[in-house]
């Protein structure tokens, strides 16, 4: 808000005001009223510089766009700038237009307007054609202009100022399409010359030449040629021409070359359909619905919705992508599929896509698109109803979900068909009559459920409910009592959220309920005391009424029958039974009856009268004259409203009736009139207009059918596999032989009713609705209502009535379909069940893979450089290594504290640099950090400290820590400046570290600071804790052997240099164990004293380290690629207090790159000296949050690398020999890699070399013979020296399969212990190599006691084994499990169908599976004889059988005889789990694994019935011959069932 | 026909809005961005750009942290749409060099021109690169020359 004050103070001055209405603008942007900066700018639009100009327009435009009363303002500006020179200014000018004009200001723009379509600078044309798309599109009228004007404009020159005229053409092909009929070819021809490319090479936008512009070019010509056969002619060519063009672009995956595809697939659907072009365009619409992409999916869908209507059969072909898309994760998906649905519904496939919908309605939260869904779902039942029942249970459950959203029609309509059923008046069967009372019956107890399950529904629901329990609750009295439902009704009158219209409802049902049974509950009756005081007169009175009817009971059956709402009421309408009434009051003086037009003429008369006479005119104030108002009142309302003659009785409680069920049907009575226009008219009159409507569309489209047979017709409506009922309605007409006018159909069937012995007249609003009308109704509905549901199996009636010859077609029709619709839904599930196979396995391959990439992080390796192999592989810590870190924690902590001077320690990278006071073990052990992740990064690359230790160290040394007494203090600098090492009165040695590129360089400088000479110096270094190879020095110091140098004298003052270099190539990677660089020095002072000095110089982690530049957005993508992460919370770090801060120490110490600051977080990279590869990110937020602690920094670190991609290079390159691998500060990582030279035996000494007597390490080697999975073997050698400390050694005992896990290579043949180097042989190796392969064993094979041979557990490696299973020459481990080379012969066997059977045994005494027989069996009866009884055995077969044509499929038979032990039974059943892992291995899809435990049981169709155990439910609705055929034999197979089961009692 | 352009971040401010259609409130028009947005971005990434709201059909696109969103009628093109998105990203890219959110937040002025450009009446009216921005640098030379 401050900027708004701000904003008002300062838009008046001028040249910040410009700047101001932008902020406005943006202000506005962000939903703030910026009303006060309207006026400014206008007022920047009247500006004369350009500038101000147009962000005054620009501003204007937006502003006003709600408020365009300023906008008067301006137009005299823009008719001044309309002329201006300057094309800028023109144009800021026009697009104003585009955005702001009214149609009253249009006149005022015109003239010059048009003027400008001809101006020679086409930015200028092209924003004058836009102005006039504007004037078009809001006053048409305005334009007076012909279609050569229009045309001049689109054969501009300039392609941009075509295809802004191509949108005015596509508005007039919208509005006035006749106009520019004309055009085609000339649009057409423009078309063509951009497909061929002739437009300037700006426009091509991906290779494809103005998408945009063909996409409008093909709108329009959808617009012109729609229901335009001539019109459409004409463009057949260049559709498909353009659709040619677009595939090309499509199969590139070019996404506008898509869109034009899709436009043309628009285009063709909406033009006159020709049967090529729709052919072509459904073979585009599978390109799209088979994509894997969601957008073109979904355009798919939309396609096919725009092209069923068109063409039919195009979903068919699309079925299973379509029952895809239905189940897609993607909301929007799911919605469009829907909607297709909603096309393509027919008689036949409402079942499935009505409970397709309802779980869909389920999930839809949005309130609009529920809506729309309901109400198209309400209509697709009414109109394809299969019966009364599944409609009313479908309305049902539409209610239950969205019942608020049913509309009042719907339930009406329920009501109705449950109280008149299925009836039809003529001819009234038995039959019938049954099923009415059972729909009735079901309706009652579907609604009592509801009731009694207290669920919140909707109002209009629990009407519905209500009036039907009040009818028809004694239909299911057994199950549900009377009572309880009537204290059901109770509950719920006494809720709060129900209206009263519905509670009124509910007490006319007590009422029903109360006579139909007898008995009135003390609940009952407590409510209606309560409620005769009800605040609504409406509840009042029927509460009355209940009363009423309880104190006469001799009168409730005559009055209230049971299920008597549909029969209908005789009404007095000349209310005769008052006329004694009348009569009286008219010998008592009362004024007689005036007529309504007679009361209107009084009216005028009186009228004129009171204009002469004055008198006043309005509302009476008197009272009426008592006596004659009863009778005008009465005689006013009668007919429609409150009194009537009920039959015969007067009894007033009567009219109450009359009135309940004038509500039920209708509206409750407080809404008055207008609804009950409504209701006569709804359900009835709607669906005539659409009748009619639907009827002259179908004249066109289906001609044919009229003239045709039945049959004929029948076949048609499969054909287009919808709209039968239109069809229907085309039959109808044809049946009845009469025209195709309803009415006359209807006029036909009148003199039936004239013959009925009683007129009868139906309440209420239309007091004379003949049975003639009711007729209408229901023919109306059995077209297009809720009534067309007979399409149950009936004996074809003679009767004339077109109701039931329309029934009867609907049931020829829809057997047939049906069957097709089955059969397709086989295919369907089918092929989804293949589809989730192949999902699976390449799922596994997946797997497969990742796991091998787990700790890929880099994928742009392509270094050729691979002197080191850095294995970043973080263990998942074993306990002890847990312990060891801890412990090792702990005392590094407890140093400090005995060093008092340490606050806090931070472990952000584990210690190296910084604790130098203890041994390099502890250092060593700080790199563990604390944390138990698998994501032990840190250690990667050493670590550091922040120490907040002695105040007067300076802050950076507080990085590096301080040095015990003992040692001598190192006050380290970063590069600058030397840093004093030693200074003892005699010599000072000073340091400097330089940070070269590849590597780092450590100067040291020894300065004599006395007078005298120093002689005898000797620098020793120590090897067991610096580096190992790197030490240089300047050339003149010789270099021993043992490492020492000797300096035979530093002059007085005079200087001598060291150099160390530690370079990642010559050094390998050493660094990562390096803390420090020691070396001890001795010499000899002028004194002849000789002294010894032990000097450190830290390393540290940043001096690996090197900046790395890199942008924000690389950042991104690595840090999205870099896997491995880590957290550090910086807490309590006092010299931190900004961000800045932090970025200059940690550039300082860390060497990173800042790659950009954002507010308190700093995002920073930086490499390993010398390898491009490995990087790492930094991100680091400094929150302040003072109260707790001065600042708290957070830093999250990833690092990548990319070296494990090199080893997993090498698997397919076979490059690498071996590779040793080292765990260094806890973290697995190669140490060195050795390429191929020879061959596998003399590399194998070369190896031996690498091994360091009392280092462990793992190697892993790559033998020359190629294993059958992965065409490569590797030696996994793991190499612990006895003397090792035990620590270490368990550490690397324990990490070993840890190690292999990471490396994701479970391809190691043999696994080889070594605890001396003498055991490493070539010769020992090869043995094992070949004992291996000669042994078939699983064991273990222990050669010696330190040389372990490890056949690799097969539990790891089953997966990859499985995928690239060829040939396994020796004995495979499955699980716990195993089996023998035979066992998987013969299953080879039996996929290739050499054999039919292969028949499993457990070998219980080595966990085996053992092949017990294989071999063809003829017939099943064979198969079973061969079957041990003594035994459990698996058996796989190959099972012929018929099914939907002949098949054969392996099925599993699991056979354990009912006389086994229980003891091998259990042991058999552990088996069977493992078998499944069998039949993968070997390929074999088993069907399905069959338990069987009686032999004899097992025949043919045994095997068929546990193999399609669905097929019964198929056969019940089928009746083609296939399936009769099967019925028969269903018949048979349980004819033969009984038999065998009287066999075995 | 476009109904409306929006650009909004991944925290779901608005960075641009130009609308097509008259006579929406301030509120009203918030109301919907936040609505649209919001169902926008629960979208994950793999699901389809399109998204039906009310009776509009709303395309949306994301750069970063940006999402351009489209609201556009029954008849447009939907991929059409998608790949004009792409081509106003890669225009603003052009004219900004490496655009980012700041850019549009710092020269909304320059953004809305660009788009003017690009489309009027809710059509598209140019996606020549070229055309696009050649007015926008003489504008760019005068405002120069006023500071």
């Amino acid at each position: 808000m401050g900027i708004m004050k701000l904003l008002k103070s300062n838009l008046g001055r001028i040249l910040e005001g410009c700047e101001l209405v932008i902020r406005a603008l943006f202000c506005e942007l962000l939903g703030n009223d910026v009303e006060f900066a309207h006026v400014k700018a206008v007022n920047s639009s009247q500006e004369s510089n350009l500038f101000f100009k147009r962000v005054g327009y620009l501003a204007a435009s937006t502003f006003l766009h709600s408020n365009q009363k300023l906008f008067l303002l301006m137009i005299n500006t823009i008719q001044k700038d309309l002329k201006s020179t300057s094309p800028i200014v023109v144009c800021s000018a026009l697009i104003t237009i585009t955005k702001l004009i009214t149609p009253e200001f249009i006149p005022a723009v015109l003239p010059k307007v048009l003027e400008l379509l001809s101006h020679e600078d086409k930015t200028i044309r092209k924003k004058a054609v836009a102005a006039m798309y504007t004037f078009l599109m809001k006053d048409p009228k305005s334009l007076d202009l012909g279609i050569d004007d229009f045309k001049r404009v689109l054969c501009d020159q300039d392609p941009s100022v075509m295809g802004a005229a191509l949108d005015i053409f596509l508005l007039l092909a919208k509005t006035n399409p006749r106009l520019i009929k004309s055009q085609i070819p000339t649009i057409c021809s423009i078309l063509k010359q951009v497909i061929e490319g002739r437009l300037n090479k700006d426009f091509d936008y991906h290779q494809i030449h103005a998408p945009w512009i063909q996409i409008k070019i093909l709108k329009i010509l959808g617009y012109l040629g729609q229901d335009d056969l001539k019109a459409s002619k004409e463009m057949y060519n260049i559709i498909i021409e353009t659709t040619k063009k677009a595939e090309i672009g499509f199969l590139n995956g070019i996404t506008a070359a898509c869109g034009i595809m899709y436009e043309c697939i628009r285009t063709i659907t909406k033009i006159y359909p020709e049967q090529k072009l729709l052919n072509a365009a459904s073979e585009e619409v599978g390109k799209f619905v088979t994509s894997s992409s969601n957008n073109l999916r979904y355009l798919g869908i939309t396609a096919l919705i725009h092209l069923v209507k068109a063409h039919p059969e195009a979903a068919v072909k699309h079925q299973i992508v379509i029952v895809e898309c239905l189940e897609d994760p993607d909301e929007a998906l799911r919605r469009n599929t829907i909607s297709l649905l909603f096309e393509i519904t027919n008689g036949t496939n409402i079942v499935f896509i009505l409970q397709k919908m309802l779980t869909y309605l389920k999930t839809v939260t949005d309130l609009d698109h529920k809506k729309d869904l309901v109400t198209r779902m309400v209509k697709l039942s009414e109109d394809y109803a299969i019966d009364t029942k599944w409609f009313v249970a479908t309305i049902n459950s539409i209610m239950e979900l969205a019942g608020s959203l049913v509309p009042r029609d719907v339930v009406y309509n329920v009501m109705r068909l449950i109280s008149e059923g299925t009836e039809d008046d003529e001819d009234e069967d038995e039959n019938e009559e049954e099923e009415n009372i059972e729909l009735k019956k079901f309706a009652a107890q579907e609604y009592a459920e509801m009731l009694l399950s207290e669920q919140i529904l909707p109002d209009m629901s629990f009407r519905l409910i209500i009036w039907v329990i009040g009818e028809y609750s004694y239909l299911c009295k057994d199950e549900f009592p009377t009572k309880d439902l009537m204290l059901a009704i109770c509950l719920l009158v006494e809720k709060p959220n129900i209206t009263d219209q519905t509670r009124a409802i509910c007490f006319t049902a007590l009422t029903k309920m109360v006579a139909q049974s007898g008995i009135i509950p003390e609940e009952v009756d407590d409510l209606v005391d309560k409620y005769s005081n009800s605040r609504s007169t409406d509840i009042q009175q029927r509460c009355y009424e209940l009363r009423g009817i309880l104190a006469n009971t001799d009168i409730i059956d005559e009055i209230l029958p049971p299920d008597a709402s549909n029969e209908d009421l005789d009404f007095d309408i000349d209310l005769s039974f008052l006329n004694e009434y009348v009569q009286n009051a008219l010998q008592n003086g009362a004024k007689p009856y005036i007529t309504k037009e007679q009361r209107i003429k009084m009216e005028n008369d009186s009228l004129l009268a009171g204009l002469e006479g004055k008198k006043e005119r309005g509302l009476r104030f008197e009272a009426y004259q008592i006596k004659s108002s009863v009778t005008t009142n009465m005689a006013v309302n009668g007919p429609s409203k409150s009194i009537y003659d009920v039959k015969t009785t007067e009894n007033v409680n009567n009219s109450r009736f009359v009135n309940e069920t004038q509500n039920e049907f209708s509206l409750a009575p407080n809404l008055g009139g207008s609804n009950l226009n409504k209701w006569s008219t709804s359900g009835y009159s709607g669906f005539q207009d659409e009748n009619e409507s639907d009827e002259s569309d179908n004249e066109t489209t289906n001609t044919t059918s009229t003239t045709t047979t039945q049959k004929n017709t029948s076949a048609f409506s499969e054909m287009t596999g919808f709209g039968s009922s239109d069809i229907n309605n085309n039959q109808s007409n044809t049946n009845t032989n009469t025209t195709s006018n309803n009415n006359l159909n209807n006029a036909n069937v009148v003199p039936n009713f004239v013959e009925q012995p009683k007129q009868k007249i139906i309440v209420p609003k239309k007091p004379r609705k003949t049975k003639e009308e009711k007729k209408r109704e229901k023919v109306a509905n059995l077209l297009f209502g809720g009534e067309k549901m007979k399409t149950r199996k009936k004996k074809t009636r003679k009767s004339l009535n077109q109701t039931n010859q329309i029934v009867k077609n609907s049931t020829n029709i829809t057997p047939k379909n049906t069957v097709q619709k089955r059969k397709t839904f086989n295919q369907q599930q089918q092929n989804i069940m293949t589809m989730n196979k192949t999902n699976k396995q390449e799922q596994f391959n997946n797997n497969n893979t990742n796991t091998n990439n787990v700790n890929n992080n880099n994928n742009n390796n392509n270094n050729q450089d691979v002197n080191l192999i850095n294995f970043d592989m973080f263990s998942s810590n074993t306990n002890t290594n847990t312990t060891t870190k801890t412990s090792t924690t702990k005392t590094t902590t407890n140093m400090n504290q005995n060093n008092s001077q340490v606050t806090d320690l931070m472990d952000i990278f584990g210690g190296s640099g910084g604790m130098t006071n203890t041994q390099t073990t502890n250092i060593m052990g700080q790199t563990t950090n604390t944390t138990s992740n698998n994501q032990n990064l840190g250690g990667g690359f050493g670590s550091f400290d922040f120490l907040n230790n002695q105040q007067s160290l300076i802050q950076t040394h507080q990085l590096f820590g301080n040095f015990n007494q003992d040692y001598i203090n190192v006050k380290s600098k970063s590069s600058n400046e030397p840093a004093v090492l030693l200074n003892d009165g005699t010599l000072s040695c000073k340091f400097i570290k330089l940070f070269a590129n590849d590597c780092l360089i450590v100067l040291v400088e020894l300065q004599n600071i006395t007078n005298n000479n120093a002689t005898d110096i000797a620098i020793t270094i120590d090897y067991q804790n610096a580096m190992k190879t790197a030490m240089t020095t300047d050339p003149v110091q010789q270099v021993l052997s043992n490492g020492q140098i000797n300096v035979s004298r530093i002059v007085s003052n005079g200087k001598q240099n060291f150099k160390f270099v530690m370079s990642l190539k010559e050094n390998q990677n050493t660094f990562f164990s390096t803390t420090s660089i020691n070396f001890r020095l001795s010499y000899r002072d002028p004194k002849e004293q000789t002294h010894f000095h032990l000097i450190q110089i830290p390393i540290n982690i940043g001096d690996f380290l090197r900046p790395r530049e890199m942008l924000t957005q690389q950042f991104g993508s690595k840090w999205n690629q870099t896997q491995i992460e880590k957290q550090f919370n910086l807490m309590n770090v006092s010299n931190i207090k900004s961000i800045k801060d932090f970025v200059t120490l940690a550039k300082k110490i860390l060497h990173l790159f800042d790659i950009q600051i954002i507010g308190k977080e700093v995002i920073m990279c930086s490499n390993i000296l010398g390898n491009e590869n490995f990087i790492c990110l930094f991100h680091a937020m400094i929150t302040d949050n003072y109260r707790e602690h001065p600042s708290v920094s957070l830093l999250s670190l990833k690092c990548s690398d990319s070296l494990l991609n090199t080893f997993n290079k090498t698997l397919e390159t076979k490059e690498i020999r071996f590779v040793k691998i080292e765990i260094l500060r806890d973290i697995i990582m190669s140490t060195n890699v050795e390429y191929t030279f020879s061959n596998e035996k003399n590399d194998f000494e070369m190896l031996k070399l690498n091994f360091e007597q009392n280092i462990p390490c793992y190697t892993i080697y790559r033998l020359d013979s190629e294993s059958p999975v992965y065409g490569q073997d590797w030696l996994f050698i793991t190499y612990l020296p006895l003397n090792n400390d035990p620590e270490t050694s368990k550490k690397y005992e324990n990490n070993k399969k840890n190690c292999q896990k990471q490396l994701g290579t479970n391809f190691f043949h043999l696994d080889i212990n070594i605890n001396q180097l003498k055991d490493l042989s070539w010769e020992k190796v090869d043995q094992l190599r070949n004992m291996l392969q000669k042994q078939n064993k699983t064991t273990q094979i222990n050669v010696k006691s330190d040389l372990q041979l490890n056949q690799k557990s097969m539990k790891t490696t089953f997966k990859p084994f499985m995928n690239k299973f060829k040939k396994p020459n020796v004995e495979v481990k499955l699980g716990e499990f195993s089996c023998n080379q035979n066992l998987l012969d013969s299953l080879q066997r039996l996929i290739q169908k050499e054999i039919n059977c292969v028949q499993v045994r457990v070998d219980k005494t080595k966990d085996f599976y053992i092949l017990q027989s294989a071999g063809i069996h003829d017939s099943i009866f064979d198969l079973v004889s061969s079957i041990p009884t003594d035994s459990p055995t698996l058996i796989y077969y190959s099972f012929k059988h018929e099914h939907m044509g002949p098949r054969e499929s392996v099925i599993m038979l699991n056979s354990v005889p009912s006389k086994v032990l229980s003891n091998d039974k259990m042991y058999h059943n552990t088996a069977k789990a493992q078998i499944n892992e069998l039949s993968q291995k070997a390929k074999i899809t088993v069907q399905k694994i069959i338990e069987v435990n009686n032999l004899q049981l097992l025949n043919h169709d045994f095997l068929l019935k546990k193999l399609y155990p669905y097929q019964r439910k198929y056969i019940k609705r089928n009746n083609s011959p296939r399936q009769q055929w099967r019925i028969s034999r269903t018949k048979s197979r349980i004819v033969m069932r009984n038999t065998i089961n009287k066999n075995k009692n | 026909m476009i109904k409306f352009i929006l650009i909004v971040n991944k925290l779901g401010q608005t960075r641009l809005a130009q609308y097509y259609t008259t006579g929406l409130s301030i509120n009203k028009r918030v109301a919907l961005e936040n609505e649209i947005t919001r169902r926008c971005l629960s979208r994950k990434d793999k699901e389809c750009s399109f998204l039906e709201f009310r009776d509009l059909k709303v395309i949306y696109r994301r750069y970063a942290s940006l999402f351009f969103l489209v609201g556009v009628d029954e008849e447009e093109n939907e991929l059409g749409i998608l790949e004009f998105i792409h081509c106003l990203v890669e225009t603003l890219d052009k004219y900004f060099e490496n655009v980012c959110e700041l850019d549009l937040m710092f020269n909304i002025d320059k953004a809305y021109m660009i788009l003017d450009e690009m489309a009027l009446n809710g059509n598209i009216i140019e996606t020549n690169k070229k055309n696009i921005i050649a007015p926008l640098h003489i504008i760019d030379q005068v405002s120069k020359k006023l500071k």
